[in-house]
């Protein structure tokens, strides 16, 4: 059941949701935009006879209640054979999103609301005017509890005929596991390791696949994002077909302001302390994936890490955490921490003359092969990514060409800069020309964060399309290209230059991301998929 | 005119803010560090330097001085220059082709730069559409920016994956002569579609115990109930427990009962042949094996008994072994199978 506020915010880069965050998509009784869809099952009335509404034939909906109070939104399906078009194709979806009655009927406006109190009856003429529309339907969930949806065909009052199935609605949050580190500090120097919290856990399943998938998100998430991204990530591994155990973790990460008020945001400079928290933040993965691993014996454990979320998921396997199979979604992440021995893979603009010194070896505080423990890791890239790449200053890379190592004048006369004299690295403050600071940094979290200059790509941006044209080895198992026409990925499906295309996992509609689930499944966990594009 | 006054005005006195903010925090944390290492008050003044030398890890000043004025304006004009090249005037000329070197003309192709507004405080994205001219040949001008992304569509027409649609000024001079002239255009591809059908298009697969013993999987038509025929597949291998990137022996059968199987690597072939099908194909990966892999990705026309198939299979060695198929049956039986999507 779509939960308030469960899709909402999603689209705040797209200008497609007229919905209000703080108003559940079910409340509106309509089909708001096409992505609203993924709430949506079929429910279709098979083997009845036409039902002519001049011999006094009705056909009724209820629901009767067994625990809780539960209700559904039914709609008309846009489908007159009932199919999965609504979820695959943006035509279809569209049609179905319709409000408007010209020339079919408004697909998009719920017929009726359905619960303990309200029944609804077909109107005496509806099998006249809706055919061939008029035995597919689509519902949504519109109250948690169990009940018995009951049809009823009468005539002139007189029942001819019963069926019914039984529907279990639960808010989405209460299907899938939830957890939070704590105890991390925002900012260098500390010896905090991070703790795990545990916020929602699902009892034993044995009729659930034995898999796992835990998603981690990235940067900028709040905690209505961690929902929003991890909801949507949940509802459309359903729909592909996945049966097993769902997880999401939610890490601190920062938010952008362009003017920071608190601890919790940072400005478009600070980059370097969002991979800071993530980094402290693989102790609380490592510890979660390691809760999993011991409640869920026997399970595959599938790790889905998305943008800055990797620094925190690669930290977490570094310190020991048994994951099977890891996708790696647009990583924000040094290529050289999982091929460090790649020579191709050097980038020219992070290796070149001039820069100032900067750790590269693991045991130094540097990103080279510091993520190579054993694991199967498929690496999801966009040549073309806004964050890692395509975005105003370089966005990833720009940061780590003009602030690894990190620092900053301010008009005000503050001045911070880190440094590295091929063996330590170094913090100074100095306030107007005058040193005030200085730090020995022995913190790796630190040093890396703040220190350490990758010398490639990103590995989520690191394809053959732009120098330097390598794609990453060493740990990394396969490569899968967003923007690979072979895979499905081509016209509207293919991922852009844009910034909602970075997180394009959540925030595109489910119609166009269905090659990624796809892959996602199939490359990323060898699980089978069952939508194609 | 008096508006961009007023509005630079404020943006001016909020980033004023900000920076008094900002320096504040960065000066109070400073003064956190210290005090939790040394159990002094906070007296000490903000310019005052914070001296420990009983801890090389904590802060500690040196006689340091550093010309900040001259630090502040190269950061400035080191992040103006960054940002000017996303308003770079990008003109780009391309030629499309057809399979046997034609120009293709009526070709789409629509564009997305990546650049950012002319007071450089916001990303911007200029979008459009041009189409190539008789010569094949399109142009887009009068738009900025460090590059684009930009993708060819024509309504009988396939664009080649291998070709790669994009244009970025820090590719160059790389990538060789920047494309701006015609004689300068960068060619790109485009297959001649034959004659796209409706077809049944399905993905399916199963894990396959690593017995040796046969496995089958029912290939299924436009009814899910009908099966049009079957693979069955024979796996044996040693994987580990656990991944660990290490080789081991694995292999296996795949087999089309009455019927059989050919390889294709053109993308663009879409007739099944009449012949030339071999019954089974067999993947066999000693872990002494040149190349060795724990993944298979192949293409296949497929012989059924009620028709034809193409096939790609996607093989993943484990335990047990990952079998996932995407097929598209023609219903009438034709060896035709090119999609219309």
């Amino acid at each position: 059941m779509n939960r308030p506020g469960s899709s909402g915010g999603l689209d705040k880069d797209l200008p497609i949701l007229p919905n209000h965050p703080e108003q559940a998509n079910y409340a509106q009784g309509k089909i708001t935009c096409p992505r609203d869809l993924e709430n949506f099952f079929r429910l279709w009335i098979r083997g009845a006879p036409p039902l002519p509404s001049a011999q006094g034939y009705t056909v009724t909906f209820s629901l009767t209640p067994i625990s809780g109070a539960p209700a559904i939104n039914l709609y008309l399906s846009s489908d007159s054979a009932g199919g999965t078009g609504y979820l695959t194709d943006t035509n279809a979806a569209a049609e179905q999103a319709r409000t408007e009655m010209s020339p079919n009927p408004e697909f998009g406006v719920a017929l009726a609301t359905v619960n303990g109190q309200q029944s609804y009856t077909l109107p005496t003429d509806f099998f006249d005017y809706h055919y061939p529309y008029d035995s597919r339907f689509l519902f949504e969930g519109a109250g948690s509890g169990e009940g018995q949806l009951i049809l009823t065909i009468a005539q002139n009052g007189n029942t001819l005929a019963q069926t019914s199935v039984f529907l279990d609605l639960h808010d989405i949050k209460d299907l899938y596991e939830q957890a939070h580190t704590e105890n991390i500090d925002k900012s260098p120097p500390s010896t905090k390791i991070s703790t795990l919290v545990k916020d929602e856990i699902l009892p034993a399943n044995p009729t659930e696949d034995r898999q796992v998938i835990l998603y981690v998100h990235g940067l900028n998430n709040s905690q209505f994002d961690y929902y929003s991204t991890s909801e949507a990530m949940f509802r459309r591994l359903y729909w592909q077909g996945y049966q097993g155990r769902f997880a999401a973790f939610r890490w601190p990460s920062p938010l952008f302001k362009a003017i920071p008020t608190s601890e919790d945001e940072i400005s478009y400079l600070g980059f370097n302390q969002g991979e800071y928290i993530s980094w402290h933040s693989g102790a609380a993965l490592k510890a979660c994936i390691d809760d999993l691993r011991s409640r869920l014996p026997g399970y595959t454990i599938n790790l889905a890490a998305h943008s800055l979320g990797n620094v925190a998921a690669n930290e977490a396997i570094r310190e020991g955490a048994q994951v099977d199979n890891y996708a790696l979604m647009q990583a924000a992440i040094s290529a050289e921490a999982f091929d460090g021995n790649n020579s191709a893979l050097n980038y020219s603009y992070l290796t070149g003359d001039g820069l100032p010194g900067s750790p590269d070896a693991d045991a130094l505080g540097g990103y080279n092969n510091c993520a190579t423990n054993q694991c199967r890791r498929v690496n999801f890239y966009n040549d073309d990514d806004w964050a890692l790449f395509r975005g105003p200053l370089q966005m990833w890379e720009g940061n780590q060409h003009d602030y690894k190592p990190d620092r900053f004048t301010y008009p005000t006369g503050f001045q911070y800069f880190y440094s590295f004299d091929g063996t330590n690295c170094y913090y100074d403050e100095y306030f107007e020309g005058i040193n005030t600071t200085h730090r020995l940094v022995t913190e790796d979290f630190e040093k890396k964060a703040y220190v350490a200059r990758s010398r490639t790509k990103g590995i989520g941006a690191a394809g053959l399309k732009h120098a330097p044209f390598a794609l990453t080895g060493g740990v990394i198992s396969t490569n899968v290209s967003l923007q690979d026409i072979n895979l499905g990925f081509v016209g509207g499906l293919q991922f852009g230059n844009t910034r909602p295309d970075h997180s394009g996992e959540f925030q595109r509609p489910i119609q166009t991301v269905i090659p990624f689930y796809f892959q996602l499944l199939k490359t990323g966990f060898q699980l089978q998929p069952k939508l194609t594009p | 005119m008096k508006k961009q006054t007023i509005l630079m005005l404020l943006i001016s006195i909020v980033i004023l803010i900000w920076l008094l903010w900002k320096h504040s925090n960065v000066i109070a944390s400073r003064e956190q560090i210290s005090i939790s290492g040394t159990n002094t008050t906070v007296a000490a003044a903000k310019s005052e330097p914070l001296v420990d030398n009983n801890t090389t890890n904590l802060p500690t000043a040196t006689n340091k001085i550093r010309d900040w004025k001259a630090d502040l304006q190269r950061q400035q004009e080191r992040m103006k220059q960054t940002a000017l090249q996303w308003r770079t005037p990008i003109l780009y000329y391309g030629i499309v082709l057809d399979e046997s070197n034609r120009p293709i003309e009526g070709v789409e192709v629509s564009f997305n730069t990546s650049s950012i507004n002319e007071a450089l405080t916001k990303e911007q994205y200029d979008s459009g559409t041009v189409k190539t001219d008789n010569r094949g040949i399109f142009k887009i001008d009068g738009v900025r920016g460090i590059g684009m992304v930009f993708q060819l569509s024509h309504p009988d027409y396939y664009p080649y994956p291998q070709d790669i649609t994009d244009f970025d000024y820090r590719d160059y001079p790389q990538k060789g002569a920047l494309p701006n002239t015609e004689e300068n255009a960068l060619a790109f591809h485009m297959h001649s579609k034959r004659h796209p059908v409706s077809l049944v298009h399905r993905a399916d697969g199963m894990n396959v115990p690593l017995d040796g013993n046969p496995h089958a999987l029912d290939l299924r038509g436009a009814d899910y109930n009908q099966k049009i025929g079957q693979l069955v597949v024979e796996a044996t291998g040693t994987p580990p427990p656990r991944y660990n990137q290490q080789p081991f022996d694995w292999g296996a059968k795949i087999t089309v009962p009455d019927g059989g199987l050919i390889e294709y690597t053109n993308q663009f072939d879409f007739v099944a042949p009449q012949s030339g099908y071999q019954s089974s194909v067999e993947f066999s990966f000693p872990k002494e094996t040149v190349g060795w892999t724990d993944t298979v990705s192949k293409n296949y026309f497929v012989k059924l008994p009620s028709g034809y198939a193409r096939l790609n299979i996607y093989i993943g060695a484990k335990r047990p072994l990952f079998f996932s198929i995407e097929y598209d049956y023609n219903p009438d039986g034709s060896q035709n199978l090119e999609r219309a999507k």
